[in-house]
C-alpha cells in the first residue's frame, strides 16, 4: 500500500519532470494509464487531472507545453544572472564598484523581451479562451491538443441542455428539455442517522448519492446558477475542463463533450460558507444506448429506477 | 554618508543645524517625517501582524493535519456553548473565518507593508539619492492609518457574520459579498473588514464601504 502510494509519487514526479520534456511524453502517457484514470485525484499525485474533452486538452496542452518550458527557461536564467552577479561582483573580486547610473540598451531589452515573452504567451492563451467560450455550432473547429493550430477537433453542436443550480450546499440538475430534475448530495463516511454511506471504492468528500449521468460523445450545454436566495458558488470538473460561477439571478453557460466512460468528480469552487467543502460534483458518463435507457426509466419513474437501468458502481 | 548629508543639507536648504531640531523620544516616531524610521516601522508593524497571521494559520494546520474535524467544532462549542451539529456547523464557518482573516492579514498587513512600506521607504529614497520622500506627512499618517485599520480587521472577527449568531466574516479574502443571503442586510463584520482594506487603499476601494453590495458585485465582476 505505502510502496503503491511511493511509485504513484515518484511516477508523478516523472510526469511533473516529462511535462518539461515533450520528447518523453510518452513514458509519460505509460504512467498515466496505469495510475492515472479515475476521475478524481489521487493521493501524492502531481499534474492535473486527465483529460477527456478537447477544453482540458488544450488546458492541458497550455499548461505542459508553452508555460512549463517559459516559466522553466525564466528561473534558470534568473538564476544564472544571479549567480554570475555573486561571483563576479562581489566587494572581493570587485573592489571598485561602477559608477555609470543609465544604459539605454539594458533598458530597452529588458522592456521589449517581457513583451515579446507576454504576446507569445497570449496567441494560443486566446485560442483557449475562445474555445472556452464560443458554443460549436458543428462547424467551428476546436484546438484540441494542438493550441498553435487554427483548429483542428470537429466539436458537434450541442444536443443535451442541463442546467446546474448551487443551492446551500447542494447541487440540483435538471435535464431542462426533458423536465427532469434531481438533487444530488455527498455521501457520509460513517453514514449513520439514516445518511447515504459511501461505497468502499468510491472517493471521500467526493461521491454523491444522484450522479449527474450524461452520454459520452456528445456536447452537454451546462447552465449554471444558484438559487435565488443563496449565495456565489462555482461548477468545476478538472477532467472535462471546465470551472465557472453559479451567481444568483443569472445563468452562465459552458459546455463539454467527454470522450471516455466513467465517473468524473468536481468541487464547488467559489467559497460558499460552511459547507462549501462537502457540496461536490459528480459526472457519470455513460455510452448513448445506456443514456436512452436511463432517460426513458426517468421519465416513467425516478432517479432511482433510472439509475436501476446503468450497472451498479462498484 | 558624507554623500547623503551633503545631499540633505543641499536640498532641504539646512545645513548640519538642523540635527538641532529632530524630535526624540516618542516624538520622533508618531511623528516621523523621515523615512527610514517610517520604514522601520513598517517592518516593525509587518512584524506584529505577521504573528498574528501566522498563529490563524497555525491553528488552521492543526484543523488540516488529519481528515475529518478535528478542533473547530471544540472551539466553537468553547466560543459559543453549542454542543454536537451546532457546534459542527459554527465550527465550520469559524473555520472559513481563520483563512479569512489570516488571508487578509497575510496579505494586507504583512506583505504589502513590509515590502513597499518597509523596504520601499528605507531604500528607494536612498537609490535614487533623494534626501526623502516627496511627500514625508502623507507617508506618516499612510503608515498610522495602518495600525486602525488591522484593528477594524481583528474586531470584525467578533462581529456577528453570516446568519445569527455566528461571529466573523467568512468568506474568504476576496470578500465576496455574497456568502450569506442577500436579503440579510451587510453585516458589521464584513463590513468592517471591508473598511479595513480600504484604509489601506483610500481611493480605489472607498466607494466599496458606502453603496449597496450589488455595486460591488459589479466591481467585482
Ligand atoms: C505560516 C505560514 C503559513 C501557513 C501555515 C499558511 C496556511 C494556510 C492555510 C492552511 C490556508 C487555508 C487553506 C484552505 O483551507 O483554504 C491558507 C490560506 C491562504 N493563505 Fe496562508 N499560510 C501561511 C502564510 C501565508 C502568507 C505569508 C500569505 C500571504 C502573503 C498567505 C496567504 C494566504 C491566502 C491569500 C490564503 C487564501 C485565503 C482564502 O481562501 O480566502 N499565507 N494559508
Ligand atoms: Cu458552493
Amino acid at each position: 500500500m505505502v510502496t503503491g502510494q511511493f511509485f504513484k509519487g515518484m511516477g508523478a514526479v516523472s510526469a511533473a519532470a516529462m511535462a518539461l520534456m515533450p520528447a518523453l511524453a510518452v513514458a509519460q502517457q505509460a504512467s498515466e494509464e496505469a495510475g492515472y484514470t479515475a476521475g478524481h485525484p489521487l493521493p501524492g499525485q502531481f499534474h492535473l487531472q486527465r483529460s477527456v474533452t478537447p477544453i482540458m486538452d488544450s488546458i492541458t496542452a497550455f499548461h505542459d507545453g508553452i508555460l512549463m518550458w517559459t516559466i522553466s527557461l525564466i528561473v534558470l536564467f534568473v538564476l544564472a544572472l544571479l549567480i554570475v552577479i555573486v561571483v563576479r561582483f562581489n566587494a572581493k573580486t570587485n573592489p571598485t564598484p561602477a559608477r555609470f547610473t543609465h544604459n539605454t540598451l539594458v533598458e530597452v531589452v529588458w522592456t521589449v523581451l517581457p513583451i515579446v515573452v507576454l504576446i507569445i504567451i497570449a496567441i494560443p492563451s486566446f485560442g483557449v479562451l475562445s474555445d472556452q467560450l464560443t458554443t460549436p455550432d458543428g462547424e467551428r473547429k476546436y484546438l484540441g491538443s494542438n493550441i498553435f493550430s487554427f483548429g483542428e477537433v470537429d466539436v458537434p453542436a450541442p444536443e443535451l441542455t442541463i442546467k446546474a443550480t448551487g443551492q446551500q450546499w447542494y447541487w440540483d440538475y435538471e435535464y431542462v428539455d426533458q423536465g427532469l430534475a434531481l438533487t444530488s448530495l455527498m455521501l457520509q463516511e460513517d453514514g449513520d442517522d439514516g445518511r447515504l454511506a459511501l461505497k468502499p471504492n468510491q472517493p471521500r468528500l467526493l461521491a454523491v448519492d444522484n450522479e449527474l449521468v450524461v452520454p459520452v460523445d456528445t456536447t452537454v450545454r451546462m447552465q449554471i446558477t444558484a438559487d435565488p436566495t443563496g449565495v456565489i458558488h462555482a461548477f468545476a470538473v478538472p477532467s472535462f475542463g471546465i470551472k465557472i460561477d453559479a451567481v444568483p439571478g443569472r445563468l452562465n453557460e459552458t459546455r463539454f463533450n467527454a470522450r471516455e466512460t466513467g465517473v468524473y468528480y468536481g468541487q464547488c469552487s467559489e467559497l460558499c460558507g460552511k459547507d462549501h467543502a462537502f457540496m461536490p460534483i459528480a459526472v457519470r458518463v455513460v455510452t448513448k444506448e445506456e443514456f436512452a435507457a436511463f432517460i426513458a426509466a426517468f421519465e416513467g419513474g425516478d432517479y432511482a429506477a433510472a439509475n436501476a437501468t446503468l450497472a451498479a458502481l462498484q | 554618508m558624507a554623500d547623503t548629508a551633503h545631499l540633505e543639507a543641499h536640498a532641504t536648504g539646512h545645513d548640519h543645524a538642523h540635527d538641532a531640531h529632530q524630535p526624540t523620544g516618542w516624538r520622533r516616531w508618531v511623528y516621523s517625517t523621515n523615512h527610514k524610521d517610517i520604514g522601520v516601522m513598517y517592518l516593525i508593524f509587518s512584524i506584529v501582524a505577521g504573528i498574528v497571521g501566522g498563529l490563524l494559520s497555525g491553528v488552521m494546520r492543526l484543523e488540516l493535519q488529519e481528515p475529518g474535524i478535528q478542533i473547530f467544532h471544540g472551539l466553537a462549542a468553547m466560543t459559543y456553548g453549542v454542543e454536537g451539529d451546532a457546534a459542527l456547523d459554527a465550527g465550520k464557518h469559524m473555520y472559513n473565518v481563520f483563512t479569512t482573516a489570516h488571508a487578509l492579514i497575510m496579505v494586507f498587513f504583512v506583505v504589502m507593508p513590509a515590502t513597499f512600506g518597509g523596504f520601499g521607504n528605507y531604500f528607494a529614497p536612498l537609490m535614487i539619492g533623494a534626501p526623502d520622500t516627496a511627500f514625508p506627512r502623507i507617508n506618516n499618517i499612510a503608515f498610522w492609518l495602518l495600525p486602525p485599520s488591522f484593528i477594524l480587521l481583528l474586531m470584525s472577527l467578533f462581529f456577528e457574520g453570516a446568519g445569527a449568531g455566528a461571529l466573523g466574516f467568512g468568506g474568504g479574502w476576496t470578500i465576496y459579498p455574497r456568502s450569506r443571503p442577500p436579503a440579510i442586510q451587510v453585516r458589521r463584520s464584513i463590513s468592517l473588514s471591508r473598511r479595513c482594506t480600504s484604509r489601506v487603499f483610500p481611493r480605489s476601494l472607498a466607494p466599496l464601504t458606502s453603496s449597496p453590495p450589488s455595486s460591488i458585485c459589479a466591481l467585482r465582476a
